[in-house]
């Protein structure tokens, strides 16, 4: 009974000391992976702090001043980049007081070329203060060949 | 003769003539200067500047008597006189495209016998008054968009009247009285 008993004590030691062991291990594990994390975020943070550094340095543009010339009245705009030309000359026609007509009757030319409203204005690589002409389409279509003719 | 209030006009006036000076470098560029404003006469020219040497092809009075309730007159005039002209040095000419899907061109100058050459657009005082438009009245266009401001008469000049020239074209009648033969000295016998 008493050498049963031993034997009991015996083999409960020895799991004791394994799960002692175990925990050590789990512990030097954990430890491990909190020094890692630790390091990990000490990288982002160089990372974010060189980021910050880079854009103060080399600010991104994220926004071009065009001139827009609506019926020879020149309009300021500052358009996104990231806007169509479209929404630039929307803004353009308000600020003019000249919006009371749908944008298909309005033509936007670069010089003598004529450019396309849902063209984004990142893609036209226009230059700061760039002149852009915004010309009503008045008497396109067949009207004006009619009353051309009648004029005759 | 004048039924609007003078001050209405004088006013409208002065604020087209400041739009066009404020983009009076953009403009000259274009070949269009402004040789003399005085109310109700704006004086502008219209260069071609794209040929050596340019051209002026039209000087054009702009006259705002009772703008804006009558539109616009758009009247070709000389470039040094200022004297109205009988004919228009040029036409002002926009493609259409006819039933066979052809392009033709359409000259906007028009020009009853006898009268003097208008701008046959809407907008213009000329074109509202005459007898074939007077369905088309200026009220109907007057404040949509801009019709018929000196920028939009400028802009439609220069559209049809300026930026598709391309060249000088130069008929020649030539007539050979006698052909001759050259000799060389150097190779006469001697």
């Amino acid at each position: 009974m008493e050498n049963k008993q031993q034997e009991n004590e015996g083999g409960f030691n020895q799991e004791l000391s394994e799960l002692k062991k175990e925990i050590e291990l789990e512990k030097q594990r954990l430890q491990h992976i909190e020094e890692e994390e630790m390091l990990e975020k000490q990288e982002i943070q160089r990372l974010d702090e060189r980021v910050q550094k880079l854009e103060h340095e080399h600010p991104r543009e994220k926004e071009v001043k065009l001139i827009f010339i609506v019926n020879t009245q020149p309009v300021e705009i500052e358009a996104h980049f990231d806007w169509k030309l479209e929404e630039a000359v929307k803004l353009a026609l308000k600020k003019s007081g000249n919006d009371n007509r749908p944008i298909g009757d309005w033509t936007v030319k670069r010089g003598d070329t004529v450019l396309d409203l849902a063209t984004r204005i990142r893609d036209y690589h226009f230059k700061e203060c760039e002149e852009l002409y915004v010309s009503l389409d008045a008497g396109h279509g067949g009207d004006l060949v009619k009353n051309s003719l009648l004029c005759r | 003769m004048q039924i609007v209030d003078p001050l209405v006009s004088r006013s409208k006036f002065g604020e087209s003539v400041e739009r066009f000076i404020q983009v009076e470098k953009v403009q000259r560029v274009r070949g269009i200067s402004l040789l003399k404003a005085e109310f109700p006469d704006i004086y502008l020219q219209f260069a071609a500047p794209q040929l050596t040497p340019p051209p002026i092809m039209f000087t054009i009075c702009f006259n705002f008597d009772n703008y804006d309730l009558e539109p616009i007159s758009v009247r070709f005039v000389h470039p040094f006189t200022l004297q109205p002209l009988p004919q228009s040095p040029f036409g002002m000419v926009r493609a259409v495209a006819n039933a066979f899907g052809v392009k033709e061109m359409m000259n906007l100058i028009q020009q009853d016998p006898g009268g003097p050459p208008f701008l046959c657009i809407p907008g213009t005082r000329e074109y509202h008054r005459h007898p074939a438009h007077t369905g088309d009245d200026w009220l109907l266009h007057r404040n949509k968009g801009g019709e018929g401001t000196l920028g939009f008469l400028v802009d439609k000049i220069y559209e049809f009247g300026v930026s598709a020239v391309a060249g000088y074209q130069v008929t020649i009648q030539a007539q050979i009285p006698a052909v001759g033969i050259a000799l060389d000295i150097n190779k006469v016998p001697t």
